[in-house]
């Protein structure tokens, strides 16, 4: 009986750090400035279904901007996201628009699908619309394991 | 005093195994697509996903030995000792993922399949001893399996019978040539496990 509460004991007393997950992590410059926009991307949630961006838009004056086109492009892979109505700007101004990228994200992870870039047309004013790339990429940001001292969130 | 420190002891050294090999298939967690709860504009805001759960293949390599009687009549002392070794095998799918040096073990009550094979039985002269399949329930460090048996050397067959509580055991036998057998059933085990997520 003591055995079997040693083992329980020591069973238990193991443990360690949860589990991890990989997440898309966007590289390089994130930021975008073009006209009267400065804009900035964050990866928010990122899971088997998809990833989900939110896009900062700032305007320095009045700016009439429409995503016009947000696409994932993972190998031969094309997510689109649904654009959503344009924000309103009006003079110096803040506005946060969610873009969800909704994909078999867990497939493309088991084959290793794990880079690509996200490209996201904006049509600021009246100019044609400009083409802004994120390289990006699906990885354990911090290790396998959630170890709470490289927690990176 | 002495001998609980040193059981506590083996007893951790042998639980922290870190014997889980764990696969990063399916490794994305669950998430919801919407909007974070808010939004301040902070690169380092992130929902983080949630624990889809996992599955796991439990793979028990272990030696068993004991005393026993019944293989042999050889008058008043029929006595005789066997060492075996063995497998467990045991699938399982878990709603919450382990932690990183959680101990591999069943879960409770889990199914498992025990191969084995005692390589060795001694009485007055050593020789093969049987080959086993059985079915065993698990409740933490207790089982009890129900199987066949086979001699390979005279192909004797019967039914086997173990209940043990880790690492003491006993075994049942009833052979169809040679009748009842009863064997302590010493273990040790070496908990390993395969794991990938859900």
């Amino acid at each position: 009986m003591r055995t079997a509460w040693l083992l329980l004991f020591a069973a238990t007393a193991c443990g360690g750090p949860m589990r991890a997950y990989p997440r898309w992590t966007l590289d390089g410059d994130t930021h975008f400035a073009h006209g009267c926009l400065d804009a900035d991307a964050f990866v928010r949630v990122s899971g088997k279904t998809g990833v989900g961006v939110t896009v900062a838009l700032r305007s320095h004056a009045t700016c009439a901007v429409r995503i016009t086109r947000a696409e994932l492009i993972v190998d031969a892979l094309r997510v689109p996201a649904e654009v959503p109505p344009p924000p309103a700007l009006p003079g110096r101004s803040l506005a946060y628009v969610w873009l969800p990228f909704a994909f078999d994200n867990n497939a493309a992870w088991n084959d290793d699908h794990r880079a690509g870039r996200f490209e996201l047309e904006l049509a600021i004013g009246d100019a044609a619309p400009v083409t802004w790339t994120i390289p990006a990429h699906h990885a354990f940001v911090a290790g396998r394991w959630d170890e709470p001292t490289a927690r990176p969130y | 005093m002495r001998a609980v420190a040193l059981a506590l002891c083996a007893t951790a050294a042998v639980a922290c195994t870190k014997t889980r090999y764990t696969s990063t298939v399916n490794a994305p967690g669950n998430a919801t697509l919407a909007p974070p709860p808010f939004e301040n504009g902070d690169p380092a805001l992130y929902v983080p996903p949630s624990d889809p759960g996992e599955r796991e293949l439990y793979l028990g390599p272990g030696v068993v030995v004991g005393p026993g009687i019944g293989r042999r009549e050889l008058g008043h002392d029929d006595t005789a000792v066997e060492l075996g070794v063995f497998l467990r095998v045991a699938y399982q799918e878990r709603a919450s993922s382990h932690r990183r040096d959680d101990l591999p073990m069943p879960k409770l009550g889990a199914w498992a399949l025990n191969l084995g094979w005692a390589p060795l039985q001694y009485a007055n002269r050593a020789e093969l001893g049987p080959v086993h399949l059985e079915v065993e329930r698990q409740w933490l460090v207790a089982t009890v399996g129900l199987g066949a048996a086979v001699y390979t050397d005279d192909g004797n067959a019967g039914i086997q019978a173990t209940l043990a509580a880790k690492p003491y055991g006993v075994r049942f036998r009833y052979m169809a040539e040679t009748g009842f057998e009863v064997f302590g059933a010493f273990q040790l085990e070496l908990p390993t496990a395969i794991t990938w997520s859900r």
